[in-house]
């Protein structure tokens, strides 16, 4: 059985001509010249061993080129940020078992990683001979993404999402009655490690519309802004902190273009969804939410009518889409109803990952059958009202979102301990002035922030790193003798 | 208001957003060049601008802001007109 999606990119590619297929850097790609790059990409994926192609994550059409690429010759691609740690890039490159790792552009970071890791072949997918485009329909079970999520061991995660998952989400995407056209402009502010981003690029090429990134070289909250603003953008999906950050300004915000605009990655407020309502007259707004693990979202809560219901002043979640069913476990692992009884949510459907690479014990911890079914815990606590909408009510365990980037604490409580291996470590994530912040508390009598903030660089990627870092005479203890994370979390929000 | 006056109160306000010490403030200055300059420490250092000059910025003109330089000939307009 092949995959829909493909092939309607696949038409698209060679039916569009001179059409914008995306807009990057203020510069327009047309689907023929995205074909030809993309045709020209897949003569060198041909004759690469391996399964997964390792991407390094520039805003340049290449880029994408090269993701479309690897799905029409039936593989996979795993993004690598050129600016991770090069430990953390080792660690992806022997999970994934990559052998080639394609770029598109020439830059002093892409000179260093072929200095460090000098047995990849190293390829500039804008430099190879052109070669006739063709789609080898991949099976369902093959996969079409690994990405890495923050573990609590101090490893990565990789999560593989096959061709059917990703065709389940396109399934549940259109099933949401959308009716994308060919004239629609999508926004994709994410970087390509975060899954939000597969939607921003995949679901617009189907349909002959384009996509639009974020310009370097100006800061992302203000880029977005310009973006949404001079592109005439008429699909959004956003994190919501991005627009929290304008709320000074929502006033100066009126996109009459943008007619669909989701938020995912963190929790709405009510009165932030209310604001932005207003900078967006014609747009139907949604909530949508999901983990990496049941690819991209998987659950939509219409925002459109004037009183959205909601916990604690967090919009809620909404209903399941069309490929995913959803179950609320208790602490033993059995499935609890009823009316705002709150458990575990657990996810399961065509867009649940196969589970985590080479991971076996992760895989037990966190995926299991009920009836038949898979599921996949997601460590979020969630409840179920009488209409059957479901309401994020917190973590289970000790993960942060910041900026929509899910981040394990132990993971960088692992990375502080190899930093300061004679001293308790702590990291919290806390709120102030509508964003999310981390901050790491160190058993010692002074900290350097600076030198701490390089040596934490070596080894996690830049969205880990503490905002602030303090030292702390005694990490304090609650009644249970564990750490107090909630003092600690106050005293961050107090010094912010 | 003087530039001069204005880069030596916008020094004081960059070390408390962006914890990078008494910066000398030159009209290139751009968060490529300061360690902590990210989306979330620029608007809190727009915001810090705003109330201690008693002025207020419009969204164009941030998103027109290319480097130091603006932000302080963007303050001296509007401390004047102010």
């Amino acid at each position: 059985m092949s995959v829909s999606f493909l092939v309607s990119i696949f038409k698209r590619l060679q039916l569009c001509g001179d059409e914008p297929a995306c807009i990057i850097e203020d510069k327009a790609t047309s689907y023929d010249s995205f074909a030809r790059s993309a045709g020209a990409i897949q003569g060198k994926i041909q004759r690469t061993g391996s399964m997964h192609m390792g991407i390094i994550t520039q805003n340049a059409p290449e880029t994408y080129a090269t993701i479309i690429a690897s799905w029409l010759t039936g593989k996979a691609y795993v993004p690598i940020p050129a600016h991770y740690p090069a430990s953390r890039i080792e660690e992806i490159i022997q999970s994934s078992e990559i052998g080639t790792l394609f770029y598109a552009v020439e830059d002093p970071e892409i000179e260093n990683l072929k200095d460090i890791f000098p047995q990849i072949d190293f390829v500039n997918s804008a430099s190879l001979p052109e070669s006739e485009i063709f789609c080898a329909f991949p099976a369902e079970d093959k996969t079409a993404y690994v990405l890495y999520t923050s573990g609590t061991t101090g490893k990565p995660k990789g999560v593989p999402i096959t061709f059917g998952n990703l065709q389940a989400f396109m399934d549940s995407f259109d099933a949401l009655e959308y009716d994308v056209r060919d004239q629609d402009r999508f926004l994709q502010m994410f970087d390509l490690t975060f899954d939000l981003s597969v939607v921003c690029f995949t679901r617009p090429l189907m349909s002959g519309a384009s996509f639009h990134t974020l310009p370097s070289g100006m800061i992302k909250t203000l880029a977005l802004y310009h973006v949404l603003e001079e592109n005439q953008i008429t699909v959004s999906l956003m994190v919501p902190s991005a627009i929290g950050l304008l709320i000074p300004y929502l006033e100066d915000i009126h996109l009459p273009e943008l007619r669909i605009s989701q938020f995912c990655g963190e929790a709405l407020k009510k009165d932030l969804l209310k604001k932005w309502k207003s900078c967006v007259p014609n747009a139907r707004v949604d909530n949508v939410y999901g983990p990496t693990e049941a690819t991209i979202y998987c659950t939509s809560q219409g925002c459109n009518a004037e009183n959205i219901s909601h916990h604690n002043g967090v919009v809620g979640i909404g209903k399941p889409m069309k490929s995913t069913t959803l179950m609320l476990i208790d602490d033993h692992g059995t499935p609890i109803t009823g009316n705002k009884i709150e458990g575990e949510l657990c996810l399961g459907g065509n867009q649940l990952t196969p589970g985590y690479l080479n991971n076996e014990e992760q895989n037990r911890e966190k995926f299991f059958y009920h009836n038949d079914c898979r599921y996949y815990k997601t460590g979020d606590l969630a409840y179920q009202d009488r209409n059957g909408n479901y309401f994020y009510v917190g973590r289970k365990d000790d993960q942060v979102k910041i900026q929509g980037y899910r981040i394990e604490l132990a993971e960088l409580e692992v990375a502080a301990g190899r930093v300061f291996p004679d001293s308790p470590a702590v990291a919290i994530g806390y709120q102030a002035e509508e964003a999310w912040y981390l901050a790491l508390f160190v058993k010692q009598s002074s900290i350097d922030e600076g030198q701490t903030q390089q040596l934490l660089k070596r080894i996690l990627p830049p969205y880990m790193i503490p905002h602030r870092m303090y030292a702390i005479a005694e990490i304090p203890l609650n009644a249970n003798g564990k750490t107090d994370r909630k003092a600690l979390r106050q005293i961050a929000e107090r010094q912010h | 208001m003087e530039s001069s006056d204005i880069r030596t109160q916008l020094s004081t306000i960059f070390d408390s957003v962006f914890h990078c010490g008494a910066i000398t403030i030159t009209d290139d200055l751009t968060a490529d060049q300061v360690e902590k300059w990210d989306s979330l420490t620029h608007l809190t250092m727009i915001a810090a601008v705003e109330s201690h000059f008693g002025i207020r910025f419009k969204l164009k003109e941030l998103t027109g802001m290319k480097n130091t330089g603006d932000l302080i000939t963007l303050i001296t307009e509007k401390t004047q007109v102010g």
